[in-house]
Order: structure tokens, then sequence, then C-alpha cells
């Protein structure tokens, strides 16, 4: 590579490491290689861990991360999560390294609302997404759900029960389907 | 010039009704669509006459980014994004518009037609993300083909190596994962085909009218391109 090519390279990942740790600043841990595009909307009020070599793109419809007081969610390393994901975490959530999550997806990890009672904010179970999960694009995933390690997700699923590993599920609510 | 003056004619006859108030807004808010365009499109390779811009769409344009005529992008509510990667191709036609919250990206290649109309928050993407995060020289990248006078609907998801046929309309929220073909109506996640209308014309006559023009009844082949810009 020519030396003026790979200064401009170096610049560039330089500034964009800078602009990443300026867009999150509200989270508590962010590691080496995160990268963000356009600006995600992060409401922090709890714990938010982004781990090696993540990416967070927010073009061009805004991300939104958010936790709740003594809440947490860990995002693992060399996850990327497409623009338009919403991530609200009442509880726990725990993204697995390698995860991919299409545009305009949603993880909730509470329902906001009970059925009976509409005023009161529902009871929040945790999520766990396994290793090198893929959900494609418009994917919901609903509370307590355990998506098993390398499981794939279709596209505009309804993920509301665990999906056991290396599956391939979709459908609303998301099923295990041979493909 | 007088491509600009007949639509702006043809504008004129079908938005008279309006109020004075609302007639004026959209006069300012074309004018300045237009003014901007240049501007906010000076990243792509090339840029047909007439485009216009309402708001300003993010392009990354690190390949081939082509747009024919009367090109038009909304971005009243959400940016549009249009991004290529190093060995990426779009190739846009005439009169296409694209609402906002749109996301088109290549990492090989995705053409989309004439005349065809794009709904607020789609994705067209040939990698399964979208570029900034589509891994470069990804192999997965399949091309996506739109044909001519296509009509996406809005939050439709067009997946990698799919193609649309020409004059297809695909319902709002579906997921188009196989070939649709010409002329149908599709649906769904994933989308099935309703049914098919037949095209109307010959091989080469439009279905659909270009934004502020509107389509002579009985079309033929030979006249078709010539319907279309009558008002």
């Amino acid at each position: 590579m020519l030396p003026w090519k790979r200064a401009e390279q170096l610049l560039r990942g330089g500034l964009a490491t800078l602009r990443t740790r300026a867009v999150l600043h509200a989270c508590d841990v962010v590691k080496d290689g995160a990268f963000v595009a356009g600006v995600p909307f992060v409401d922090n009020r709890g714990r938010i861990e982004i781990g090696e070599g993540s990416s967070i793109s927010s073009l061009p419809v805004r991300s939104h991360l958010a936790t709740r007081p003594g809440a947490s969610l860990v995002i693992g390393d060399r996850v990327r999560i497409a623009h338009g994901a919403a991530i609200y975490v009442a509880s726990e959530v725990v993204v697995g390294d390698d995860v991919a999550v299409g545009p305009m997806s949603m993880i909730l990890d509470v329902d906001f609302h009970e059925i009976g009672d509409r005023s009161a904010s529902g009871t929040p179970r945790p999520i766990r997404i396994g290793r090198g999960v893929r959900l494609a694009v418009g994917c919901v995933v609903l509370r307590g759900v355990v998506i098993g390690d390398g499981a794939r997700i279709g596209p505009h699923s309804v993920v509301a029960r665990s999906i056991p590993p290396g599956v391939y599920a979709e459908g609303v609510p998301a099923r295990p389907v041979n493909a | 010039m007088f491509a600009l003056a007949r639509k702006a004619v043809a504008a004129y006859r079908r938005d008279r009704q309006l109020p004075v108030a609302a007639l004026a807004v959209k006069i300012y808010n074309n004018a300045t669509a237009y003014a901007l365009a240049r501007v906010h499109l000076r990243a792509l390779t090339h840029v047909g006459p007439r485009p216009r811009c309402f708001g300003r769409p993010h392009v990354d344009n690190a390949g081939r980014l082509v747009v024919g005529s009367d090109f038009a992008v909304g971005c009243a509510f959400g940016t549009v994004h249009l991004a290529t990667g190093h060995r990426g191709a779009i190739e846009i036609g005439d009169a296409v518009t694209v609402n906002y919250g749109t996301s088109i990206s290549a990492s090989t290649r995705v053409r989309i037609g004439n005349r065809v109309k794009i709904g607020p928050y789609c994705v067209l993407s040939d990698t399964d993300l979208p570029l900034p995060l589509a891994a470069e020289g990804a192999d997965g990248a399949r091309p996506i083909e739109i044909g001519d006078d296509v009509w996406l609907a809005g939050r439709v998801t067009v997946l990698p190596g799919v193609r649309v046929g020409r004059g297809a309309v695909v319902a709002a929220g579906s997921v188009v994962t196989s070939d649709i073909p010409d002329g149908a109506i599709a649906s769904g996640a994933p989308a099935k085909v309703l049914r098919v209308v037949r095209v109307r014309g010959g091989e080469h006559a439009p279905v659909a009218p270009m934004s502020g023009t509107r389509l002579v009844p009985n079309a033929t082949a030979e006249t078709g391109d010539a319907a279309v810009e009558a008002s």
C-alpha cells in the first residue's frame, strides 16, 4: 500500500475511534475497535458494555440502546448491529460474540405493561443471545428468551420462546424450520 | 428546461384545488429540493437532470453510484442511505422516487429500473447486513435487480440475490426472499404472489406514470414513452 494512503487510512481510523468514544461516552465499557456509523441514541441508567470490534450502525434510522437503573447490557466481541435496532434492558441482556443483528430489530426484556394492569410496568426477564447467532431484518426478541449458539432467525420473526442452538427458526412466533 | 416546464404545468393541474398556502409551501419545498439536490448528491458518480432532495440523504460512495433523470429523495422523518463498497455499484434509472428511512447498499450490484417507487423504511441490501457493517469483499453478496415500474411499499425488505419483475407491486411490510415475476402483486413475509396483472402496453411501454405526469390511456408500445411525457 502507498505510504500516504496508509497514512490517510490510519488518520481516518483514529478519527473514527475518537468519534466512537464521544458518541458512546454514556457506556460504561467500550473496548478497542468499537465502531459507530451515525449517532445511536444511548440512554444508560444501568450498565452497558460493548466488546472488542463491535459495530453499531444508525444510518439511515437511529439505533437505540437503553438500560434502566440496575440493569445491564453486555454486548460481546465482533457483534454487528444494523440501523434502527432498539435494545431496551430492564434486567439483563447478554449478546454473545460474533452476533449479527439485522436492520430494524428489537430486543426488549420487558413488555412495559401487564395484561391485567396496564399501568403496571411488566416484569422483566433476562434475554441471552448465544455466540454466532444471526438475526435477520426486523426481528423482535421478547423477554425471557434464550437463543442457542449459532441459531439463525428469519426475517420479520417474533422470538417469543427459546430457540435451541444451531437451528433456523422463523415465523410469528418463531419456530425451528427444516431448511 | 422544457421537461421541467411540462412537469410544473402537470403538477399545477393536479394541485390547483389546494389552498393557496398549501400550494405555496409545496412550491417552496420543490424549489429548495431542486436547488439543493446537486449539493447533497455531489458524492454520486453521475446524476441525471432534475434531481430533487427533500432533506439531506446520506451518501457513502466508494464504488459506482449512477442515477437517472428526475430522481427524487424524501428525507422527511429520517435520511435515505445510499452506500456502495469498493467493488459495489448502484444503478438507478429515470424518474425513481425513494422515501425516508430507506437504505440501499451495494457490495456487488443493485440495479433499479425506471419509474420505480420505493416507500419509507425499505431495506435493499445485497449483503445480509447493510454496508457500514458488511465485511469488505464479502463473498455472501448477491446482486439485486428491481425491474421498471415496480412499486415497493413501506417497510419492504428485499433480500440479497432477488430479482423483482417489471411492473410488480410489493405490499407494505413484505420480505422478498425469492424472485417476483413481471406484473405480480406480492405480499407477506416471505412475500407470496397474490395475483399477476397484465402488464399494460407492449414490451417497452411504461406501466406507471412519472411523478407530476399521467399516463394517457391506451398507450401502445410505439407511443409509450411519448405518452408518459404528455400531460
